[in-house]
């Protein structure tokens, strides 16, 4: 699902001094996007200035996303495997046997459980963390028969024990597939638990998001689950039940009313973004998930409204269907440098 | 760029150039094939017409053709006997893998020669999505240290990606 497309051949090379800033830029930033919500506003108004100050530092700047995307490559399916072997420096034999072969990186210390992960955790996994990236939607097999599905950008945590199905949602957004009905009870109970609470699945499909601002959403399209906040406030409720249809947010003291379940929320998992009277910057973060780059939206334009079914996949032409259907410009100073403004 | 002299040179040297492939590979097919490329290189590096010793620059270009071709095969092989240490259920269709083999010897190519330490904690970061803490934690060096690494090493991938070479 990765719509990256190459340093445009149009551009100025780079110079050899504007690639060392731009690497010098990435180290800044530690693996945050500059233009996310963790990235500190001091250095990406400093990283943004550095960029408009020449068009070799976009064109650097441009080589840096380039080589992450290269990696990238490397999500997926299946791929998951290759990144344990490209570990090895596979042209020195010597070395390879020192290290004690794929996996077994013993120069970085054994011991982490995450060094030898699994490529991708088994259903039964005791303890494993599964982890997607841009544009990269995965679903993971969870024991006794559930399934979860993982957004863009979502790390979870699986931890089985012989009395439960544990998923912690560090960051992203999880669908989850339970069954009901049958023998529901012979089932382990399966929760998702974020810094806010659990989320305890009673036969049914619902998605729950860190939306990233102290706040976890729940939405519900198929049987209820029942929410329980960490530390519920005094004289609030310690649980609440969510039913089908039914979306809701929570924190850690107490959950917020319910509204009716958006569903944009279950259509990721088909690849697809659905709007249904979304606003555009809202749109435009969601779609920011799946294409590499900046896409950036002027708050002139932020509040407008869209609907409309849109493919994941095609992020380009998602972007020519807004310029078409509302009043916008969708500015494209590089391939992967978007800027959604007034028309 | 006269296609005689290509032509030439192909029948009177291509013979000897796939015998001379064939004992470093030990198949006929994969000396057709890399004999096949040396040509097409002869083609485009329009040195042909001119050439007075065709053997030895044939032989320059089978060279580089052939360090291509073992880094592919070491690629290949790690990543198909990690496969088979796999189950089978989760085993990737052959295109998968033919994609998943490219992109590796990519990655290979962009790493080559980084130094070890570098490599180490830019792996970390771009596979594993570690932090610069976790990574000066796992490294036992300091958060300064991983910085510089990091820098380092994208720096190094930057420059090859974008075919520029060092001051």
């Amino acid at each position: 699902m990765n719509t990256f497309t190459p340093p445009d051949a149009a551009q100025p090379r780079p110079d050899h001094a504007s690639l060392q800033q731009a690497a010098e830029w990435f180290a800044t930033f530690d693996g945050r996007r500059p233009d996310g919500q963790d990235a500190a506003p001091a250095d990406r108004a400093a990283w943004q200035r550095w960029l408009e100050q020449d068009p070799r530092h976009r064109a650097a700047w441009a080589h840096v996303e380039a080589v992450s995307a290269d990696f990238g490559r490397l999500s997926g399916s299946g791929r998951a495997t290759a990144r344990g072997v490209i570990r090895q420096p596979l042209l020195n034999p010597a070395r390879r046997r020192a290290l004690g072969g794929l996996g077994a990186v013993a120069v970085l210390g054994a011991g982490s459980w995450w060094l030898t992960r699994p490529a991708w955790p088994e259903a039964d996994a005791t303890l494993a963390r599964a982890r997607t990236g841009l544009g990269e939607v995965r679903v993971l097999a969870l024991a006794d028969g559930a399934q979860a599905w993982l957004n863009a950008h979502t790390a979870v945590v699986v931890e089985n024990t012989p009395a439960l199905r544990l998923l912690r949602l560090e960051r992203g957004e999880v669908f989850i597939a339970s069954h009901h009905g049958g023998d529901a009870a012979a089932r382990r109970p399966l929760v998702v638990e974020t810094p806010q609470g659990r989320v305890q699945a009673l036969g049914t499909r619902f998605s729950v998001r860190a939306t990233g601002d102290g706040q976890t959403q729940v939405a519900v399209f198929d049987g209820a689950v029942r929410l329980t906040p960490r530390a519920p406030a005094a004289g609030a409720q310690p649980a609440s039940t969510l039913q089908a249809g039914e979306q809701a947010s929570f924190d850690a003291e107490q959950v917020a009313a319910a509204g009716p379940s958006r569903p944009a929320r279950e259509a990721w998992v088909r690849g697809t973004l659905i709007a249904e009277n979304m606003r555009l910057d809202e749109f435009l973060q969601e779609l920011s998930q799946h294409r590499r780059g900046h896409l950036g939206c002027d708050p002139a334009v932020a509040g407008l409204r869209i609907d409309g079914v849109f493919p994941l996949a095609d992020t380009d032409a998602v972007l020519r269907m807004l310029a078409e259907t509302l009043p916008v410009r969708v500015a494209q100073t590089t391939p992967w440098w978007v800027d959604v403004g007034p028309r | 760029m006269s296609s005689d002299s290509v032509q030439q040179i192909y029948r009177e040297h291509h013979g000897w150039l796939h015998g001379w492939l064939w004992r470093r590979l030990g198949t006929s097919h994969e000396a057709e094939d890399l004999a096949h490329d040396a040509f097409v290189r002869l083609i485009g590096s329009g040195e042909a017409p001119g050439l007075r010793e065709p053997r030895a620059f044939l032989a320059t270009l089978a060279h580089g053709l052939l360090a291509n071709h073992w880094r592919r095969r070491a690629v290949e092989k790690a990543y198909l006997d990690a496969l088979a240490a796999q189950p089978a259920a989760l085993a990737p269709s052959p295109e998968e893998r033919a994609l998943v083999i490219e992109a590796l010897c990519e990655l290979d190519a962009m790493l080559d020669r980084l130094p070890p330490k570098a490599r180490q904690a830019f792996l970390l970061a771009q596979l594993d999505g570690l932090t610069q803490a976790e990574i000066a934690a796992q490294l036992g060096v300091s958060d300064r240290m991983v910085r510089k690494y990091l820098a380092q090493a994208m720096l190094h991938c930057a420059m090859f990606k974008a075919g520029v070479a060092a001051p």
